[in-house]
């Protein structure tokens, strides 16, 4: 015990006096208010900080817009983790960062850091490759965003096989803009497709040629219809019947997903190619395919999770063996083969927040069994659509929230509609699709969501 | 051992027997009967305490069952019911319950036995009383003994424990009292007697406890082997126990073991009842005893001592009276006056007494006229012989000077010469009576008896081996450790030369003289045979009757001689003689002959028998 | 563990919202003058001078709290722990930090209206910190020290630090907020609203504080409305809230720790102290002995203050404490000492010693009484020459100062006169606010196992009704020249 401390304490000290000459430096030449912050130097000597000139403020607003102060640390920390880890081995190093917010910024922002540090690390990484090709022990590093009184920190524990080290980065509070409100709020829109007295499980649009005008796919329990806009109207094409020797669950579900061999219809146990030819076709056989929680443009990431017995649950192997109504993922994974965390509505009507395993860290009571992301190849993390929890004999509303400290924010207002939401499928990028049956009327109405940021 | 002393011992020895007897059976009949007072008070004691003990679990269950009860443990119940609680918030409320209700011990605990608040312990919070979980109907098993453990160890508690089940999840009450000291004040117990706690919480047997009433136990660890023997097998024991070498501290002790729910040993109810009344009691019995022991011994040696006296000192007049008799005062007289039989014996002693002195009287005259008979016929005898030739020749002389003038003077001549001899012949008669009258007193001086043995046959000798004499040879047997006696040598050279001419008269045809000497009970002892004749056995017996002889010529005076000598010198002479095998003289001589003072009178007094010739001849 | 301590930091900051938006609500007006505030405290203040050690953690928190009133510092420390200008307008220092330079504020008075001038602040900080050399240049004053006093703003902005005049009468001066009119050591104290305060009268007229208070006499006061505040134990400020007591909870001010004594043979072993360390169920001292009004200490420093905490893992691990207990022949039974008159450490004794033996260590808790070495902590600074009649004991260290740099000197050297510590621990940081720096020295205290934290408990105290802008600093800095007393509820 008392060698290994000696000598891990020894490492320590070596590694903090090398970081702390990186964070002086940084300071100095990045961040030259930080000296200001900590104490007030002797050019500032006659104008302390407690009554900050009219000048000041906008110079660090300016400061920050140009380069946020969070991100520059945690890149400062990808370089100190990348040269001590990079110092102490020659050859290629395998990087697994992971990240945890400790601090009281929105997951927003830490994110993002947290992309800015990877994106550092990556290229040091690169660096290393370069100089070496001989495969080492991977590192594991803990990469914690913390907060003290004064500053917020950033602190990395890189684990390479007995040896530990850790290394600090700090950011002045007052320079990182820290808003209550966690993430940029959103607008909900809704477009409307077409209503129908036959129950919608899921609809699509068919990719065509832009000349073209464009087709849409409906699924229905029993049928395929394909419709076409004429002025300013969806008009049925053609319709195949969905061929099915066992009946339908009483709460069939249904999904249209474009797979490697073209459109697919996924239902309970049974799997259609549909060839959006005219006349449309269906072909339908026995089987379980998993149905596509994700959208389909993104091709990185995909959730595919398999009906349970019942057609209405599901499961999904990072779950284990918990069933759910819906998934969502609200974030990239940061780093491949991390798993994303995710969001699932459980039957028992809380909806759970895992991080990579199959135990949730987080439960959400209040929410519907509905669920979806609006997915975006570019902006992250991705806003959650919930349904509310209710029976089918309310009308429902849909809200996006954001996941800021594993707490449900909401960033949108509600979208009410006139009856219980009975599909919520994420279609395209930043779409998601809603069916909702009208209470009224008794027609079933599908809509498109979207979101639109408040920038 | 005199009579005297047989009765002096044997009295008291009866007397201490007897009340020693009588001691033993009065203590061993009391320590019975206290024995059994003992038991009984015991049995009490314990049949109380087991009352107590049952009505103290009454009282915990129900209020436990209150407390089980009561609206806030429900509150509580359903409270931890809820997901995500804090059970911590209840940490305090044991104490608070505990004290409304007066219990030394309370918990609660959860469903899985973890506890949710402590009184005696609260710091125990979050730990887990799997006892409490076991298969087992709480409220059918009533309070029960149980270990339990608090921040300064662990105590023995009366438990009870109650369940309340709410959705499912029980949540558990136990509470309970502690059983100490003060739950052996609730015993009321009879003086000499007291109650004593040990509870069995150690895996050693510790003194600390070890508890009574008042307070710690001092030298506990005197019963730390009975603990041992209960928790080899628990069960009730009576022992006692020595606290100090006085038997009055001893003390019995009753165990009664106090076992848990699972028959394990937790505690031993100790109920001592002292020893120290009885031990007093037969304390007095037995001084009492010694007492009255001691007082009977006196009066018993007092007693036994006047009745031994009064008893003995009659028979002790006639033992004197006796001994007078033996020693030959014939007159000897008893003075005794009782009418007993100690008194008719004394009145036939006397009047055997006087008998014996008649008939000795008696004796002694006809013995004196048969002496004086014997005398004459003897001196009648001797003179006669003489006489007759005086006689002869006077006549022979007359005849010659009227018949044979002429031969006269021949005859003359003749006759006188024989005239002479006879007349030498009386005039040594007369001598000789004239030495028996004339024996000296013996003149005591040291003698060596072998040396004057070897003189006396040195003196002999040239006559044994003169020619026409018969031939006779002596044998010396002489002991050559022969003390040195007190005698007169003269007298006993010449009782000794007697008896050896009278050896030499009976060898007329020669034979063998032996004498022989030897030490014998602290004198000495001379033995002279001869090889003659011998004597039958009426001539042993008249032997030395003074003028008595076998021999043709002879006074007959020789022997008395030797037996007068001998008597003079305190000693005796006997002969054993058997007809044809010769005869032994025996002589056995004191080293100092007795009352050498009185030799005179003993002098005297033996020689009474000769007294008249003596007389006759002064 | 990190989890409840970041939790711990977010529901403070929500409670400290909850009160910001609760109270106007209630009356929502701008604030108004005049009342007398009572506060009821438990401790018994002996003397406001700071140079006058108090007998308990307690009283001394009381004196400073006290002292504030009437005192100012140069510099004083926003709610995020930044110097902020009070007596001392502007400051200077040289690069190496051993010289600095204080320019005061011009135009102020103590309370017996004698001039305050640079001599009367030097007086005042020097008898305070004989380390140094504290002299006067026109007006400023220029404190210099051998060493770097890279961390001097924080220094000064601890209460000890307060500009006061010393009146032979036992009495202080200082130019602070209020004034003190009647001063019964140890039992009561009146101030007055000073109203020619430089930074702005206070809102209430005077404050009467009554010391000595049973938690029975301040509940019932807090209840009557004849105590506007009152400090209260942590382990109670659940049932008083739940009695309808407004609580204020700071951040965690006060460590509790365990600190094995020099002198005790039986706590060399490192496994011993080790063991004991690993047996301790931190989380349950907060649920039980705390009552969830704390934080389990995985360092001396509490995560707000350090923001590291959490790298320190102090999860119990009772098999690897047995495996290190068994290895210790003979098996040591330690002694392990707390203040008698503290519950709190009874408590938390109570359960280490619970924890312990769980553990198959042999331990026992034991009161000190407090004529006892080390009765107190600040007794055990005092009397740390004698021997001591325990191998640990639990020891109070309130934090001097928000700034971790000092927080954690001070504790270093208040532990260093118990406990068997290397010099170099406690030897002055090049730069105190460099967290690798802190990080690497705290790491190295605790692995000596010499100081095993605890638990680190916030000040709670509990409000009346008619009491708004309670605006306490983190750290538990009252401030209440800012508090005013709502009338309608009077």
């Amino acid at each position: 015990m008392r060698p290994f401390r000696r000598f891990f304490a020894l490492h320590l000290l070596l590694a903090f006096s090398f970081a702390a000459s990186a964070v002086s430096a940084l300071l100095t030449a990045k961040l030259s208010y930080a000296q200001a912050s900590t104490q007030s130097s002797s050019q500032s000597s006659t104008q302390p900080l407690a009554q900050p000139s009219p000048q000041a403020t906008p110079k660090l607003v300016a400061e920050s817009q140009r380069d946020d102060p969070l991100d520059a640390a945690a890149r400062e920390l990808a370089r100190k983790v990348a040269a001590s880890v990079g110092a102490a081995i020659q050859g290629k190093l395998t990087i697994a960062p992971n990240f945890v917010n400790l601090s009281s910024l929105s997951s927003f922002e830490f994110q993002r850091a947290c992309g800015a540090f990877h994106d550092e690390i990556e290229q040091q990484n690169k660096a290393l490759h370069a100089a070496s090709s001989q495969e080492i022990e991977p590192a594991s590093i803990n990469v914690s965003l913390a907060e003290n009184l004064r500053d917020f920190l950033w602190i990395a524990q890189v684990t390479q096989g007995q040896s530990q080290q850790t290394f600090f980065v700090s950011v002045a509070r007052e320079l990182v803009a820290q808003e209550n409100q966690p993430s940029p709020s959103v607008t909900l829109q809704r477009q409307f497709l077409l209503s129908q007295s036959e129950p919608i499980l899921d609809a699509d649009f068919l990719s065509a040629s832009p000349n073209s005008t464009p087709s849409l796919l409906i699924l229905q329990p029993n049928r395929i219809a394909l419709f076409a806009q004429r002025n300013n109207a969806w008009q049925l094409l053609s319709e195949a019947p969905i061929a099915h020797t066992a009946p339908w669950p009483r709460d069939v579900r249904g999904r249209l997903q474009e797979g490697a061999d073209g459109e697919k219809a996924v239902f309970p146990g049974v799997i259609c190619n549909i060839t959006a030819g005219s006349p449309l076709s269906a072909s339908c056989k026995p089987g379980n395919a998993g149905w596509l929680f994700s959208a389909g443009f993104l091709r990185a990431f995909t959730l595919l999770p398999t009906a349970a017995a019942n057609g209405n649950t599901y499961t999904f192997p990072a779950l284990g063996s918990q069933e759910f109504y819906s998934l969502a993922a609200i974030a990239p994974p940061v780093s491949s083969g991390a798993s994303a965390p995710l969001i699932a509505a459980m039957p028992d009507g809380r909806a759970l927040l895992f991080e990579g395993s199959s135990t949730a860290v987080a439960s959400f009571p209040g929410w519907g069994s509905d669920v979806a992301a609006l997915y975006s190849a570019t902006r992250t993390p991705w806003p959650l659509l919930a349904t509310r929890a209710s029976d089918w004999t309310a009308p429902d509303s849909i809200q996006a929230f954001d996941i800021i400290d594993r707490q449900p924010v909401a960033i949108s207002g509600e979208i009410n509609f006139d009856g219980p939401i009975t599909a919520l499928w994420s279609e395209d990028e930043n779409t998601v699709l809603a069916v909702s049956r009208n209470l009224k009327t008794g027609m079933y109405e599908a809509y498109f969501i979207r979101a639109v940021y408040n920038q | 051992m005199s009579f005297r002393v047989k009765m002096f011992v044997l009295f008291p020895l009866v007397v201490v027997a007897a009340v020693a007897i009588v001691g033993v059976g009065v203590t061993v009949f009391t320590r019975r009967a206290f024995e059994r007072v003992d038991a009984s008070h015991t049995d009490a004691i314990v049949s109380q305490f087991q009352r107590e003990f049952a009505n103290q679990g009454q009282q915990i269950v129900r209020g436990v069952q209150d407390i089980s009860g009561s609206e806030a443990t429900l509150n509580m119940a359903i409270h931890l019911n809820a997901r995500d609680i804090d059970p911590s918030a209840y940490g305090h409320d044991a104490v608070s319950v505990a004290s409304d209700h007066h219990f030394d011990f309370l918990e609660f605990a959860g469903n899985d036995g973890s506890i949710i608040s402590s009184m005696q312990w609260p710091a125990r919070f979050g730990y887990k009383e799997d006892w409490l979980l076991q298969k087992t109907d709480w409220s059918a098993r009533g309070a029960f003994l149980q270990k339990v453990d608090t921040p300064d160890g662990p105590e023995l508690g009366l438990i009870a424990v109650s369940v309340l089940p709410v959705a499912g999840s029980n949540l558990y009450t136990a509470a309970g009292e502690r059983l100490d000291k003060s739950f052996l004040s609730s015993l009321s117990l009879p003086p000499g007697m007291r109650a004593l706690l040990y509870v069995n919480l150690d895996a050693n047997f510790s003194s600390q406890n070890l508890s009574a009433v008042d307070g710690p136990v001092a030298q506990a660890d005197r019963l730390a082997p009975l603990v041992a023997r209960e928790l080899q097998q628990p069960g009730e024991i009576t022992a006692t126990i020595r606290w100090t070498r006085d038997a009055a501290n001893d003390e019995v002790f009753h165990l009664l073991p106090l076992l848990g729910p699972d028959k394990n040993l937790l505690g031993v109810l100790f109920v001592g009842s002292s020893r120290h009344d009885l031990v007093l009691l037969e304390r007095g019995i037995r001084s009492l005893a010694l007492l009255v022991g001691g007082i009977a011994l006196a009066l018993g040696i007092l007693l036994s001592w006047w009745a031994a006296v009064r008893v003995t000192r009659p028979v002790s007049k006639l033992v004197a009276g006796a001994r007078e008799v033996a020693s030959g005062n014939w007159d000897a007289r008893v003075e005794i006056h009782s009418r007993d039989e100690i008194g008719a014996l004394a009145g036939a002693f006397n009047q055997m007494t006087g008998q014996l002195a008649e008939q000795r009287e008696r004796l002694i005259q006809t013995e004196r006229v048969a002496a004086w008979r014997e005398l004459a016929r003897r001196l009648a005898h001797e003179l006669k012989n003489p006489l007759f030739p005086l006689q002869i020749t006077v006549e022979n002389l007359r005849r010659a000077r009227e018949q044979h003038a002429a031969d006269f003077d021949e005859i003359f001549r003749e006759s006188t010469e024989t005239l002479l001899a006879e007349i030498q012949n009386l005039k040594t008669i007369v001598g000789r009576f004239s030495d028996f009258a004339k024996m000296p007193r013996p003149e005591l001086h040291s003698l060596d008896v072998n040396e004057m043995v070897r003189g006396v046959t040195r003196l002999f000798e040239p006559r044994f081996i003169a020619p026409g004499e018969p031939k006779i040879t002596t044998e010396l047997h002489l002991d050559e450790k022969l003390p040195v006696i007190q005698a007169d040598s003269v007298l006993l050279h010449r009782a000794i030369g007697n008896l050896v001419l009278n050896a030499i008269d009976a060898m007329p045809n020669g034979g063998k003289l032996t004498l022989r000497t030897m030490a014998h009970d602290g004198g000495v002892r001379l033995e002279i045979s001869d090889t003659g004749a011998g004597l039958t056995r009426e001539e042993c017996e008249r032997l030395f009757t003074p003028y008595y002889t076998t021999k043709l010529h002879g006074t007959g005076l020789g022997l008395a001689i030797v037996q007068s000598v001998v008597s003079d010198h305190g000693g005796r002479i006997s002969v054993t003689s058997q007809p044809g095998s010769g005869t032994t003289f025996r002589i056995d001589l004191l080293e100092r002959p007795p009352n050498v003072t009185s030799i005179d009178s003993a002098f005297v007094k033996s020689k009474q028998p000769a007294e008249p010739i003596l007389e006759r001849k002064a | 563990m990190r989890r409840i301590s970041s939790a711990r930091f977010t529901t403070n900051s929500l409670l400290f919202a909850l009160l910001f938006v609760a109270l106007p609500a209630s009356a929502a007006r701008r604030p108004r003058y005049g009342g007398t505030i009572t506060i009821d405290l438990q401790a018994r203040v002996t003397s406001l001078d700071p140079a006058q050690k108090q007998g308990s953690v307690a009283d001394q928190i009381a004196q400073d709290r006290l002292l504030e009133l009437v005192a100012d510092r140069l510099v004083t420390l926003d709610r995020f722990g930044r110097p902020r200008p009070a007596l001392a307008v502007s400051w200077q220092h040289d690069g190496k930090f051993t010289r600095w330079t204080f320019r005061l504020r011009p135009n102020i008075k103590f309370q017996d209206a004698s001039p305050f001038t640079p001599d009367s602040v030097a007086t005042s900080l020097q008898a305070m910190n004989p380390g140094w050399r504290v002299g006067v240049a026109s007006d400023s004053v220029v404190v210099e020290s051998d060493s770097p006093l890279p961390d001097l703003l924080c220094v000064l902005a601890e209460t000890r630090n307060s500009i006061l005049l010393r009146k032979p009468t036992d009495v202080i001066v200082g130019t602070g907020p209020f004034r003190l009119t009647t001063w019964e050591p140890g039992r009561h104290a009146v101030f007055a609203a000073n109203d020619d305060y430089w930074d702005g009268r206070p809102f209430v007229d005077g404050i009467d504080v009554r010391m000595g208070r049973t938690i029975r006499e301040r509940m019932i006061d807090l209840d009557l409305g004849k105590a506007d505040i009152a400090d209260v134990a942590p382990d109670r400020a659940r049932i008083d809230a739940s009695r309808g007591v407004k609580i204020s909870t700071s951040d965690p001010t006060e460590l509790l720790a365990l600190v094995f004594a020099r002198s005790s043979a039986r706590a060399k072993e490192i496994r011993v102290r080790q063991a004991l360390s690993l047996a301790i169920d931190r989380a349950s001292l907060v649920d039980f002995a705390l009552q969830r009004e704390g934080a389990p200490a995985e360092a001396l420093l509490p995560q707000w203050s350090s923001g590291y905490e959490f790298l320190f893992s102090t999860a119990p691990d009772v098999a690897t404490a047995r495996q290190l207990a068994s290895q210790i022949s003979p098996a040591h039974v330690l002694r392990l000492g707390y203040d008698a008159d503290d519950p709190m450490e009874r408590m938390i004794a109570e359960r280490i010693t619970v924890n312990a033996q769980a553990a198959g260590i042999s331990i026992y808790a034991r009161a000190i009484s407090a004529d006892s070495p080390g009765g107190t902590a600040n007794r055990a600074t005092n009397r740390a020459a004698s021997v001591p009649e325990y191998d640990a004991r639990i020891v109070r260290l309130p934090m001097s100062s928000p700034a971790p740099g000092v927080a954690l000197g001070d504790f270093l050297q208040t532990v260093a006169q118990l406990a068997d510590f290397d010099p170099s621990l406690t030897a002055p940081l090049n730069d105190p606010a460099n967290s690798e720096q802190l990080y690497s020295r705290e790491r190295a205290v605790v692995d000596t196992y010499e100081i095993i934290p605890l638990v680190h408990v916030p000040e709670v105290v509990g409000l009346s009704a008619r009491v708004r802008d309670w605006i306490p600093a983190p750290w538990g800095k009252w401030h209440l020249a800012d508090i005013w007393l709502d009338g309608a509820s009077q």
